[in-house]
């Protein structure tokens, strides 16, 4: 789909000592589930927190376009949303406050999206009403991510969303970020899974300071070298 | 678009704030325990040595109504009294072997004074009007805690004279006097203390006990969720929420709450003892409450770390309450400790709690508590403002 595209490039990002992003490049058109791989600590996170705007980049340029118009990263956090890893719920409250916050209030649109929205198939009805304390891991990383899909961004940032699920749970995850990108939009999955890797139809290896798109195949197969 | 968020979060920020409450209850009851036992101790040791000092009576002049008070003031529990002559009276006190010297004058040439109304000679001497009595105090004890004595012990002749008066069945005493008669602590209380800017002892230790409960339960109060919820914060405030929208609901929930619940406490306290509300105490010990949390807000603002926060206010608290005299009252401290409480935050506050009681306020220690406030809210402004808020640090 041609209405929607990140691009990424002339990237530069360092954190404490280390060089984390030099002169790095991504290209994602909307419709795109796309998987960023790499070892522990290469940036995948950092790079999932420079799209969301959380952190700034040391130089380099990210933009938006729609409909092509390019969108001011000032505004970008209306269309784009991010699952961290650790979830951002307030632990006191049910999963329908926190929810009910991401809608702004608006009770009506969600309670339309519960039933027949795209987060009824996260299947978060039955424990709408539970304190997030009392959720397990999975039930929490659901209620982030129908959390993130509140506002219907265009662009979906998880940071490995999946890990730590039963297999019900990711199949179920996994299903909806299909979906999702199906519509025309961004999802953008920083993992480790092997399950993950097969529903995307592009693979991002970010190592050395830079972002590589490689062949949809096995982990296995992209970390070769390294075993 | 981003006000709908705001709207929300302050929403959110209640709604949190309402599911803590019995967490907080909790915490207030083992604070106010421990409190209360550590409070009892400490007025029990200084309480005994206190109500032991002697202090010596002269009569410049005999009179009638205040011999027998004194009679009544001997046998009271505050000071061991007895009667001197002048000469030998200053000589003990020279030597230390008294407190304090009470000079009873004849009142009657005084201006205005009517012997019938005796709530009137304790009047005179907090208008600096010595016609009727003077103190002189030793080195033994203190001023302010003489000086306190000497007021319970003048209580002590009044209530007794009055005493002697109702049995003797006079039947020209004014309504006035009557009500006078019958609700003469409390009048007492307002108008001596009040006007005096002082405290009864029992009421400082009330008013520290409050200070003591509010900022030990709220150093540990404000830790809950403060680390849980910075993931939230990091992603809200991608939705335009300010630094000021973090500052401000930290305020509306902690404080919002601890001072809601201060008023309720405080009113309830009024109602038991007088049958009636007094809006102002009740305001002030708001304030008090206000001034003592802006305090903690201020310190889990400087360290992010829920763990250490706390730790840090639960031992700037005490540190605070000691040296402002909260736990130990200043006259047993050395000068310096004096010196340095003038400074100290706590003070005020206390001192608000401890007035409180009156229902009546007093507007130095008011503008005192309001200055600390505008102390607290300015560095902790600065500290958000420069440092990045809290949970941007973690």
């Amino acid at each position: 789909m041609d209405n929607l595209s990140l691009e990424i490039s002339n990237l530069y990002k360092r954190y404490k000592k280390n060089v984390l992003f030099e002169d790095a490049a991504l290209s994602v058109k909307g419709g795109d589930c796309i998987a960023l791989v790499g070892e522990n600590g290469c940036g995948k996170s950092t790079l999932l927190n420079m799209i969301a705007g959380i952190i700034k980049c040391d130089k380099g340029n990210i933009t938006f376009n729609i409909d092509g118009n390019e969108v001011p990263l000032n505004k970008s956090w209306q269309y784009v949303s991010y699952v961290p890893q650790h979830n951002s719920l307030i632990d006191s409250l049910s999963a329908y406050d926190n929810l009910l916050f991401w809608y702004q209030g608006d009770k009506a649109k969600l309670d339309k999206d519960l039933k027949e929205g795209l987060i009824k198939e996260l299947g978060i009805n039955e424990y709408i009403n539970k304190r997030v304390s009392r959720m397990s891991g999975g039930m929490q990383k659901r209620v982030s991510i129908a959390c993130a899909l509140a506002n219907n961004p265009k662009i979906l940032l998880l940071d490995e969303a999946n890990a730590s699920l039963d297999i019900v749970c990711k199949l179920q995850i996994q299903k909806m970020l299909q979906k999702y990108a199906s519509l025309g939009n961004i999802v953008i999955h920083s993992t480790h899974e092997e399950g993950d890797i097969g529903v995307c139809n592009k693979i991002f290896y970010i190592a050395g300071g830079k972002i590589t798109e490689v062949p949809v195949t096995s982990l296995k197969e992209i970390f070769k070298d390294k075993l | 678009m981003r006000n709908g968020y705001r709207k929300q979060f302050y929403k959110i920020l209640f709604k949190k704030s309402i599911r803590e409450i019995p967490k907080i209850m909790a915490v207030i009851l083992v604070v106010a325990i421990i409190s209360a036992a550590l409070i009892f101790s400490i007025t029990s040791i200084f309480g005994e040595n206190v109500t032991k000092i002697n202090v010596a009576y002269v009569f410049e002049e005999e009179d009638e109504w205040f011999s027998v008070g004194l009679k009544y003031m001997a046998k009271g529990a505050n000071c061991n009294l007895k009667k001197y002559k002048k000469d030998a009276a200053l000589r003990a006190l020279e030597k230390n072997e008294i407190a304090a010297v009470l000079l009873v004058y004849n009142a009657s040439d005084a201006e205005d004074f009517n012997p019938a109304l005796p709530v009137n000679a304790v009047e005179f001497i907090y208008s600096d009007n010595d016609q009727f009595l003077t103190s002189m105090f030793g080195s033994i004890v203190s001023a302010g805690i003489t000086d306190y004595l000497v007021l319970n012990a003048t209580r002590d002749v009044v209530k007794a004279t009055y005493d002697d008066y109702n049995r003797s069945k006079f039947n020209d005493f004014e309504d006035e006097l009557m009500d006078y008669l019958i609700h003469r602590n409390r009048y007492y209380e307002r108008i001596v203390f009040y006007d005096s800017g002082d405290i009864p002892l029992k009421h400082y230790y009330l008013g520290n006990a409050v200070a003591l409960i509010m900022l030990l339960s709220s150093s540990v109060v404000i830790g809950f969720g403060k680390n849980d919820d910075k993931n939230f914060i990091k992603f809200a405030k991608r939705t335009g929420l300010t630094k000021f929208d973090l500052f401000a609901s930290k305020y509306l929930a902690f404080i919002g709450f601890f001072s809601v619940l201060t008023g309720v406490g405080i009113a309830a306290f009024q109602y038991v003892m007088w049958d009636e509300f007094m809006i102002s105490g009740i305001l002030s010990s708001m304030l008090a409450t206000i001034v003592l949390l802006s305090l903690i807000i201020l310190i889990h603002e400087i360290f992010p770390d829920k763990t250490v926060s706390t730790l840090f206010c639960i031992f700037v608290s005490v540190i605070f309450l000691f040296l402002s005299g909260n736990i130990i009252p200043l006259t047993f401290l050395p000068d310096q400790v004096a010196q340095i409480s003038e400074y100290i935050l706590t003070k005020y506050p206390s001192a608000l709690y401890g007035q409180t009681f009156f229902g009546r306020m007093n507007g130095g220690t008011i503008t005192s508590a309001l200055i600390c406030l505008a102390i607290t809210v300015v560095l902790t402004l600065v500290v958000s403002f420069t440092r990045g808020d809290a949970y941007e640090n973690n």
